[in-house]
């Protein structure tokens, strides 16, 4: 069973945006609490909270204050958070979450960073696909753009820094790493990750249920596809 | 209910778009809320046509937008101080007209704020994507076919009846547009990394003065302080707002504003008051902007008044229906 603790600090950051942050250096520890958290606020319903968003040491309640107000009146709404916390008894569940496997080509024609990638890490391209390829990742928050996943995971050898200088348009599908994460560019957009290979799938759905592919805790791994194959995926 | 298009767009502005007031509950997907810049001028829009404060509405910012009515309706505007003429005749802003077939309306950008309102009777008929029909032209979801508007663009109002008279009479003016002879003040309140400016910022408590750059769009406004502070702090990403104000490496700021992203990883050193947020959205590009820290309380206080006076406004207009 995984432990819960209650986050260190809650600030009220704007009227209508409360801020919870962890500081535990145990990580594992800080994981479930957020997500644990996360689900407890999604499962309840509460007519004044508008989004709940994760990340890795913070968690962010998007509310409205006049809704608030309707019901508890003058009431002081980081108390209210801070009391009904307290008293929730909030215990960590296995939620379910999705394991997705996904189709890259790491040619270099689609993966501008890849030669640059491996002269940093001192290793061949083919053994960065390798690398990039041979774990499960999870994802740990979503961000900077729609459907954008943070995924934690990557193996220390391909650990390398931003480029200094942001790139002006990276092709939407674009699989990057940065740190010890990985992401796919859901659309076109700057960026300055590096970017080491391309996906045909999109990172949005039609589904009004689950708009994006990915969703905090899921699971992925890649799988390399060569350039015919690519073609083949956009072409169907 | 008819199937005739209420107006065709004949000149379109640089960034006319219909929003609502935002697309919420998908935030933690990554997907940002959007909507109008301006809600309380978006909200008086609506009122004034007796429709939910909530409907979707066009946003024109700084446009020459000229548009022919194609069917008799109602419609209202609120926001900047544009000059509007229907068929060559002044309307005011903060009222309702009558339009008929053949009408010519006619938009001029303001001597006073960037935004304008335009509501119709019903709202405008609108793409819903995860329940808003405020457009993301990232993703190409919601508005009008996902995209701001165009020339040859047909839009249709939900629905049209006969309105008493006395809606004619109705008035309503926005008192927080930024005048040309006085500058402009933002309130702020405290964020996470406020501590980490205020040790290495020389800044007394409010004498910040900084400038809204051309840089600046609905994702976020670009500051250039007067004396920006460079700093080297590395964060990690978190969830972030409307109004947060992010302090750059290069010692200047960024306002998030509508289309922020979900998450920032630069140091969160204050948040512009809710009851502020019309008033930044009503900022013409290259103005300058003196920065003021208040507390919570205060700005709590404020966005109440502020929410209130919408809704003595709301009532008002009901009881003349009555």
């Amino acid at each position: 069973m995984s432990l819960v603790v209650p986050p260190d600090t809650f600030y009220l950051v704007a009227e209508e945006f409360l801020l919870m942050e962890w500081r535990s250096t145990n990580a594992a520890v800080v994981k479930s609490s957020i997500q644990s958290y996360f689900h407890w606020i999604q499962e309840q319903s509460f007519p004044w909270v508008r989004d709940c968003i994760p990340s890795r040491h913070r968690l962010g309640v998007q509310m409205n204050l006049l809704v608030f107000h309707s019901v508890f009146r003058h009431t002081n709404i980081q108390k209210y958070w801070e009391e009904l916390l307290f008293k929730a008894d909030i215990v960590y569940k296995q939620q379910a979450s999705k394991t997705h496997l996904i189709p890259v080509c790491y040619d270099v024609s689609l993966a501008q960073d890849i030669e640059e990638v491996a002269r940093i890490s001192k290793v061949e391209i083919d053994y960065v696909i390798q690398l990039h390829c041979s774990v499960e990742y999870e994802v740990s928050m979503m961000g900077f753009l729609p459907g954008f996943a943070y995924m934690d995971g990557l193996p220390a050898p391909m650990h390398v820094p931003r480029l200094s200088k942001p790139r002006r348009e990276v092709p939407a599908g674009s699989v990057a790493i940065a740190g010890s994460s990985t992401a796919i560019y859901p659309v076109a957009s700057p960026g300055g990750w590096r970017i080491i290979g391309r996906t045909p799938l999109s990172m949005l759905t039609d589904d009004i249920k689950s708009p994006t592919r990915f969703s905090v805790g899921d699971r992925v791994r890649f799988t390399s596809i060569d350039l015919q194959e690519w073609n083949n995926f956009m072409h169907q | 209910m008819s199937n005739v298009p209420t107006i065709e767009v004949i000149k379109a502005g640089p960034d006319d778009r219909i929003q609502d007031m935002g697309r919420f509950g998908y935030q933690h997907l990554g997907i940002p809320p959007s909507g109008v810049m301006d809600a309380h001028a978006a909200s008086v829009a609506n009122i004034l046509l007796n429709n939910s404060a909530s409907l979707p509405v066009i946003e024109l910012v700084l446009s020459f937008a000229k548009w022919r009515i194609l069917c008799r309706t109602y419609i209202s505007t609120a926001g900047a101080e544009v000059e509007i003429k229907l068929n060559g005749k002044i309307q005011q802003v903060g009222q309702v007209f009558a339009v008929e077939k053949d009408d010519e309306l006619q938009f001029s950008p303001s001597s006073r704020g960037a935004r304008l309102y335009v509501a119709v009777q019903g709202g405008w008929r609108s793409e819903v994507w995860l329940g808003s029909a405020s457009t993301d032209i990232w993703l190409n979801r919601g508005g009008h076919q996902g995209r701001r508007l165009q020339s040859g663009d047909l839009l249709m109002a939900q629905a049209s009846f006969n309105l008493p008279e006395i809606f004619k009479r109705q008035f309503y003016r926005c008192d927080y547009l930024p005048k040309h002879e006085v500058i402009t003040t933002i309130r702020m309140i405290p964020a996470p990394e406020f501590e980490l400016w205020s040790k290495q910022s020389n800044y007394t408590q409010n004498n910040i003065s900084g400038k809204v750059t051309t840089q600046s769009n609905r994702m976020g406004y670009h500051v250039q302080l007067q004396r920006p502070i460079a700093h080297q702090h590395e964060m990690q990403s978190s969830p972030i707002t409307v109004g947060a104000i992010e302090w750059l490496p290069n010692g200047n700021w960024i306002v998030l504003m509508s289309d922020h992203p979900t998450t920032g990883g630069y140091p969160w050193i204050g948040t512009v008051i809710t009851a502020d947020l019309p008033r930044l959205a009503q900022i013409t590009p290259g103005s300058i902007v003196e920065w003021e820290w208040v507390d919570i309380d205060k700005a709590v206080q404020l966005l109440l008044e502020q929410r209130r006076n919408l809704q003595i406004l709301q009532h008002a207009i009901h009881e003349s229906f009555r």
